[in-house]
């Protein structure tokens, strides 16, 4: 209850908190919120400045944008939270067995593995994904998911790292609790702090890595109305359809700003080490 | 012997999370021209705040009121700029920890010469003779290759020495020492003391020193004041201060230091700890921990008595305090 | 000496790794390779001659060494859809990469360290929210949006500088630079906001500590006290900060050279992954994996010369 309140106190990490909430809402309601369906085309209506009808306006083919964008939630939403849970699916157990078993595995397998993966730049490494298994959703978010993973490994070994030469796991040791037990009862809750902020700020990052593949034609293919691949094809109609472009970017800002917000917030209400 | 330092009615009060508090409360002390007054007590007593409140070094959440003259000058009067000026020329500073005092990534030839520079006109080649000489001064072995040395290079007692160069070489008229020889070996402690005396008999400047062993008091001071819970309890020459202590809470950190001649079983030790600047008592702040607390003690704080040659602030005294 | 010898040797298994994993990358393909690339209706001669060229009829471990053996060459191996080396085919674009990144660096660290220095100096007031806040809206503007509003003021609305027509430099000085204005501020900007806010609490974890008091017991000013002594020490996770972002730039440029049709390395990626150009893809991603290695490497290195602790063995942190 104490975090509760002090996290409360934090006003910008209430800010994200919100906009999050907010962000969901719409992706649950959106067929209650979108006067139009996102992908009926009009053809008497293409390319129309925004007006009390079409909020945002229309696009090249009379698709309603602000439809459009209220549906890009549930693919930015999805992106975020399953980009980042593929992460920490590999990442967290890798990084708990690490840290913990410690010797050859953990310094000559995963520790030069995850080096070698955080040598390839993170977009690359999603292209390259995507280049083997095909674009698609699912596979940009394979792709974003792994991209994300040696992160996670880091981060919970780093902690379990910390915890193992604890007294209290040490005491458990030497009374002959089970190794199990002692990962998953005592370590993992103690390590998961740092854990839940790096997945908040993750999520950030997975909502821009996905709007970024599908901007390059590789994530959400059409007509599914996501952020990235609307401003794709806003680009070419910059010069004739500016407004097009501003609003799936600024739903992206806000998104994202929400979770670095977010993010920030519990670090400073979760982390003792982190400063005011 | 004119006085160099006055300072009265010294309060230091810190913004905090739980409300303003209250570090140092009406101290009231001064220094003269070549005297070493010692100020003593436990941690948390106020002694360090009493110091950096001098040097206006507080955190910015810290806030001083009272008056601190020096040489003539009222200090919490000054500018940052004159101050600026005071700091590291007049007044000096020694601190507590020399192995993070220093700068890690400057030699230590650097960090003599930037305040040489800094508060006389010199050249750069004048300055580095004078860091030199300064290291020299301090007894440091082969000083000019130390001067390209970094802090890292050198043990706890040669940092110590180097902190102490820095703090002499612009002939500051009084010297600040923070528990200069705590974080020190034994051995090392007395050096560093005998140095300190050695600099302070040819140079004729005073000394604050502050400290929490009495053996360092002994050795080193001319008069003494002791604080407690962010006010004076005892002031007095030292001589006296060991021949006849007053108070209560000075006579309990006597009773603490272990001494050889004698044979103790236990060494004793005052019981409880100081108060918290949020949670005073209402009577004396000692009096929760003091073997000899009357009733009166519980209700009213004790002014600091002028008693014979000494100020004491116990109602142990009021009598004899009258009668003076 | 032994730092470096240590460092240097510490790179091979991870260069070893990297190889392996970009090697794998042609066997990740569902099926066949040889089919995928060239599609159902392809010859069975040109089938075969494919298999061959790839090396996919000999045993694995076989077909690793030899490629391992010519990589170490230089030889990345013919490009499936252009017919040129893959190792030419990426030195044609990595001049354009390298300038982008330079100037996204510049705009980066010109924008990073006032704000930063300001912001930790300034610590609780309303000029360190604002930048702070600032910061953290800049961290949230997706780059590549960014560059298109800047497109949409700079260069449609008003045609103060060009949205696209990059020649290389020693073409055009002019009309390169030019181009490059706009590409080196839509990323730059973002990257500043990172750079700033790691400068900031670097400069708060050092403003506390005891020897900053020792340099204003000195009598050295606000100013120097910070300049002088603070920002050296500050300056080992800003530069590991900054190491990470020039070598994410290396690559990451992708999207922005897509928006501002900058013929660099990343672009050549995108459009061999949509080529089906493995060969190509696989020689890119090796590439800039190295390029990681050799710009941490050097990050590291660059300790030793801020901090004389580093050389000696010591930690940082001692």
């Amino acid at each position: 209850m104490k975090t509760v309140r002090k996290f409360l106190r934090n006003g910008l990490g209430v800010i994200g908190a919100v906009i999050i909430l907010v962000l969901i809402l719409v992706a649950i309601f959106a067929p209650q919120i979108a006067p139009f369906d996102p992908n009926a085309q009009d053809y008497n209506k293409v390319m129309m400045q925004p007006d009390g009808e079409h909020l945002f306006g229309t696009d090249d083919l009379g698709r309603d944008i602000f439809s459009r964008v209220v549906y890009g939630a549930r693919i930015s939403i999805q992106a975020a939270l399953i980009s980042v849970g593929i992460a920490m699916l590999i990442g967290v157990p890798i990084g708990l067995l690490s840290g913990y078993y410690r010797g050859f595995w953990d310094e000559w397998v995963v520790m030069r593995s995850v080096d070698a993966m955080q040598a390839f730049p993170f977009l690359i490494l999603a292209l390259a994904i995507s280049a083997v298994l095909g674009s698609g959703f699912g596979n940009a978010m394979l792709a974003i998911g792994i991209g994300f993973a040696p992160a996670f490994i880091r981060i919970t070994r780093g902690q379990v790292l910390s915890l193992r030469n604890m007294e209290y796991i040490q005491a458990a040791r030497s009374v002959g609790v089970k190794d199990a037990r002692i990962i998953f009862r005592h370590i993992l809750p103690n390590a998961l702090n740092p854990i839940v902020i790096q997945a908040t700020l993750a999520m950030a990052s997975g909502i821009i890595a996905e709007a970024s593949l599908s901007y390059l034609g590789l994530g959400v293919q059409p007509p599914t109305p996501s952020w990235g691949s609307m401003l794709n094809q806003a680009q070419t109609l910059m010069s004739v359809a500016p407004y097009a472009t501003f609003y799936p970017g600024i739903a992206i800002f806000l998104v994202v700003l929400g979770f670095n917000l977010l993010g920030d917030g519990l670090q400073q209400v979760l982390d003792p080490r982190s400063r005011k | 012997m004119t006085t160099i330092l006055e300072v009265e009615q010294l309060r230091t009060r810190f913004r905090t999370d739980s409300g303003v508090v209250s570090v140092v409360d009406g101290v009231d002390f001064s220094i003269r021209a070549g005297e070493t007054l010692g100020v003593v007590g436990e941690s948390g007593c106020g002694k360090s705040v009493t110091s950096l409140s001098i040097m206006r070094l507080l955190p910015p959440n810290g806030n001083t009121s009272g008056t601190i003259r020096f040489h003539g000058k009222d200090v919490l009067g000054l500018s940052e700029k004159e101050m600026q000026a005071v700091r590291g020329n007049e007044i000096a500073m020694i601190f507590q920890e020399p192995m993070t005092s220093l700068n890690p990534l400057h030699t230590v030839g650097r960090q003599i010469e930037e305040a040489v520079m800094l508060h006389r006109q010199v050249t750069k080649a004048q300055a580095k003779e004078r860091a030199i000489a300064m290291l020299k001064a301090v007894g440091m072995p082969r000083a000019e290759e130390i001067y390209g040395e970094f802090p890292h290079q050198l043990s706890g007692g040669m940092r110590q020495r180097v902190m102490i160069a820095m703090a002499m070489s612009c002939d500051p008229k009084l010297i600040i020492a923070d528990e200069p020889t705590t974080a020190l070996d034994v051995t090392i402690q007395a050096q560093i003391l005998d140095l300190m005396r050695d600099l302070k008999e040819k140079t004729g400047t005073s000394i604050m020193l502050i400290t929490h062993d009495l053996g360092v008091v002994a050795e080193m001071c001319d008069r003494v004041i002791v604080m407690y819970a962010g006010q004076v309890v005892e002031e007095t020459d030292v001589d006296t201060l060991f021949e006849s202590p007053k108070h209560p809470y000075t006579i309990g950190l006597m009773n603490s230091i272990p001494e050889l001649d004698e044979e103790r079983e236990y060494l004793e030790t005052i019981p409880g700890a100081v108060p918290l600047p949020h949670q005073m008592p209402t009577g004396c702040r000692f009096a929760p921990r003091c073997s000899r607390a009357m009733p009166i003690c519980n209700e009213k704080p004790p002014e600091l008595l002028q008693l014979n040659g000494t100020k004491c602030r116990c109602w142990l005294y009021a009598e004899e305090g009258e009668q003076q | 000496m032994m730092f470096v010898v240590r460092r240097l040797l510490l790179t091979i298994p991870i260069l070893l790794l990297v190889s392996i994993m970009t090697f794998s990358l042609i066997h990740m393909i569902p099926g066949d390779p040889a089919r995928v690339i060239l599609g159902q209706e392809a010859t069975p001669e040109a089938y075969q001659a494919l298999r061959t060229e790839l090396g996919l009829d000999q045993p694995i471990v076989v077909q690793y060494f030899s490629w391992l053996g010519k990589v170490l060459q230089g030889d990345l191996g013919i490009s499936i859809t252009d017919r040129v080396p893959v190792s030419e085919l990426i030195m044609q674009r990595l001049p354009a990469t390298v300038e982008l990144t330079i100037g996204t660096f510049l705009v980066a660290i010109l924008i990073a360290f006032p704000a930063g220095i300001l912001a930790a100096v300034r610590r609780g007031t309303w000029v360190d929210y604002t930048s702070t806040f600032t910061a953290l809206g800049g961290m949230s503007i997706p780059s590549f949006w960014l560059a298109m509003m800047m497109i949409i003021f700079f260069a449609v609305n008003n045609q103060w500088l060009p949205a696209s027509g990059y020649v290389p430099f020693l073409e055009n000085p002019t009309q390169n630079l030019l181009a490059m204005i706009l590409p080196c501020l839509a990323t730059g900007l973002r990257e500043s906001a990172v750079l700033m806010r790691m400068l900031r609490s670097s400069l708060l974890d050092v403003v506390s500590m005891d020897f900053i008091r020792t340099a204003k017991a000195k009598g050295l000013n606000e100013a120097r006290t910070i300049l002088g002594h603070a920002l050296r020490n500050a300056m080992v996770p800003v530069v590991t900060t900054s190491g990470l972002m020039i070598a994410g730039l290396l690559g990451g440029l992708v999207i922005t050279e897509s928006i501002f049709s900058i013929p660099g390395f990343g672009r050549l990626i995108v459009e061999s992954v949509f080529k089906r150009d493995y060969v190509t893809v696989q020689g890119a991603i090796l590439v800039s994996a190295v390029l990681v290695v050799m710009v941490n490497l050097a990050v590291d290195m660059l300790y030793a010369v801020i901090d004389p602790r580093i050389k000696a063995g010591k930690g940082a942190g001692e």
